[in-house]
């Protein structure tokens, strides 16, 4: 890979990179520097990376650098604490359709969080996100269903509330 | 039988229609024995939620392309430094979950992961250290060349938590002094960098980049008070080693085109006498 292609992919794929990390860490300064970390990582392996993978290699750089993230949070902060008690929906604290798509994906286990973001924003198949998340394919699927019936039932708990 | 534990993904694939005639009628049939399941599967056929289009943007994009450069980088680490008379001097670049609490206002930073602990050693007290570190010495001569490569490798391989900064040990304020004497007498002898890591595992081997210069990796207490009283920043009295510290800091950085000190902080010991002191390192947000 030339430098110039490099820069292509950062052109192309870092917003999209930036959404996937940013709405699975809510943290822009942790999810700019795993965009960054993972295209580093991309341009010291740009020799190893097979041209047309590149995107792939972006966001399996990028899921587990964030699986390392979330798992020093419960070490060090009680994340699974955080998530735990995470307060259920208030009557007037969702102003839109979209508000309320990001609380209830903030619900989710971060790995359903991760693979739907991947699914729904970057349309990528049960196979491929298996291979990017050392998951089955089987268990990828697992994890997407659990994640839509949850959602599906936060969306009806909250249409309730409104 | 139908297989409970492979309910949830027949049920995607019955929802997606991806099963073949033979499953969705087995599939079916297992609902009608679980009327629990079939309500979930019904209700997600009435439609699935997925998420709706959002656009973000990535802020730095051009900062990520090679090539790209900031001017910005070091200007300010000289009156960040300043005023360090201290025989020991740490720089730290917290980890990004750490909180060392007190931030400039009116600038955002993120945080980053490594904390670099900087000893200087001075004639006196190098030939110890020296017989300490005798295998890094020998290989000293080989690994010369290494020190470009170096700063890429140590930022890069820090997935350590380094968010805590560790504790100092107090020194006794005589031998402080004694030991600030020799470096008007004597000068700088040799510089030892410790990159602290909370997780042993995330360790390199010690690197030496030349004789005088040892990068020796330690593990990072995980001290509970990290609460360091902040400095003025004034910019004499900067010790050699704290030079020459502040000239490996930038060698370490320069992978980062962001990076900026913020603010130096202090530890000392109980009788008042300066000790350590702390670079804290964060990149600017636009």
């Amino acid at each position: 890979m030339t430098a110039s292609e490099y820069d292509r992919c950062v052109d192309l794929y870092s917003d999209n990179l930036y959404r996937f990390v940013l709405k699975s860490l809510r943290d822009e300064e942790q999810a700019k520097d795993v965009v960054q970390e993972s295209f580093l990582r991309l341009w010291e392996n740009r020799e190893a990376v097979i041209s047309g993978k590149e995107k792939g290699y972006l966001f399996t750089i990028a899921y587990r650098l964030m699986v390392d993230q979330i798992r020093m949070r419960r070490r060090y902060v009680g994340g699974e604490q955080v998530l735990a008690n995470r307060k259920t929906p208030q009557r007037g604290e969702f102003d839109n359709l979209s508000e309320t798509i990001e609380r209830c994906l903030d619900r989710l286990p971060p790995i359903q969080k991760a693979l739907i973001l991947l699914r729904d924003y970057e349309g990528y198949s049960y196979r491929e996100m298996a291979e990017m998340t050392a998951l089955s394919e089987s268990q990828v699927k697992v994890y997407i269903f659990r994640a839509r019936v949850a959602l599906k039932k936060y969306i009806g708990d909250i249409n309730d509330i409104l | 039988m139908y297989d409970w534990d492979h309910y949830e993904e027949q049920a995607l694939d019955y929802l997606e229609g991806n099963l073949s005639d033979e499953q969705r009628r087995a599939f079916e049939s297992f609902m009608e024995s679980h009327p629990e399941i079939a309500r979930e599967v019904h209700s997600l056929a009435q439609g699935m939620p997925v998420l709706p289009v959002d656009r973000v943007e990535f802020p730095n994009k051009e900062l990520l392309k090679r090539g790209a450069k900031s001017g910005l980088r070091w200007r300010q680490i000289g009156s960040f430094l300043g005023g360090a008379a201290a025989a020991s001097v740490v720089i730290g670049l917290f980890g990004l979950l750490g909180s060392i609490g007190r931030i400039d206002d009116s600038i955002q930073y993120g945080e980053r992961q490594l904390a670099v602990q900087i000893e200087e050693v001075y004639q006196e007290t190098a030939k110890s250290v020296a017989a300490e570190n005798d295998a890094s010495q020998e290989v000293a001569e080989d690994v010369v060349s290494d020190v470009v490569s170096v700063p890429e490798r140590v930022v890069s391989s820090v997935d350590a938590y380094a968010g805590s900064v560790p504790r100092t040990s107090v020194v006794n304020d005589e031998t402080e002094r004694q030991k600030n004497d020799k470096v008007e007498e004597a000068g700088l002898d040799q510089v030892v960098l410790k990159p602290l890591f909370a997780d042993s595992r995330a360790i390199p081997d010690p690197i030496v980049l030349n004789k005088n210069i040892i990068l020796e990796p330690v593990t990072l207490p995980m001290a509970g008070d990290n609460d360091l009283p902040e400095l003025d920043n004034a910019d004499d009295d900067l010790t050699d080693g704290t030079k020459e510290a502040m000239r490996i800091l930038t060698s370490l950085l320069a992978p980062f085109d962001d990076l900026l000190p913020i603010k130096r902080y202090s530890t000392e010991d109980e009788r008042g006498i300066e000790i350590a002191s702390f670079i804290r390192i964060g990149s600017r947000v636009e």
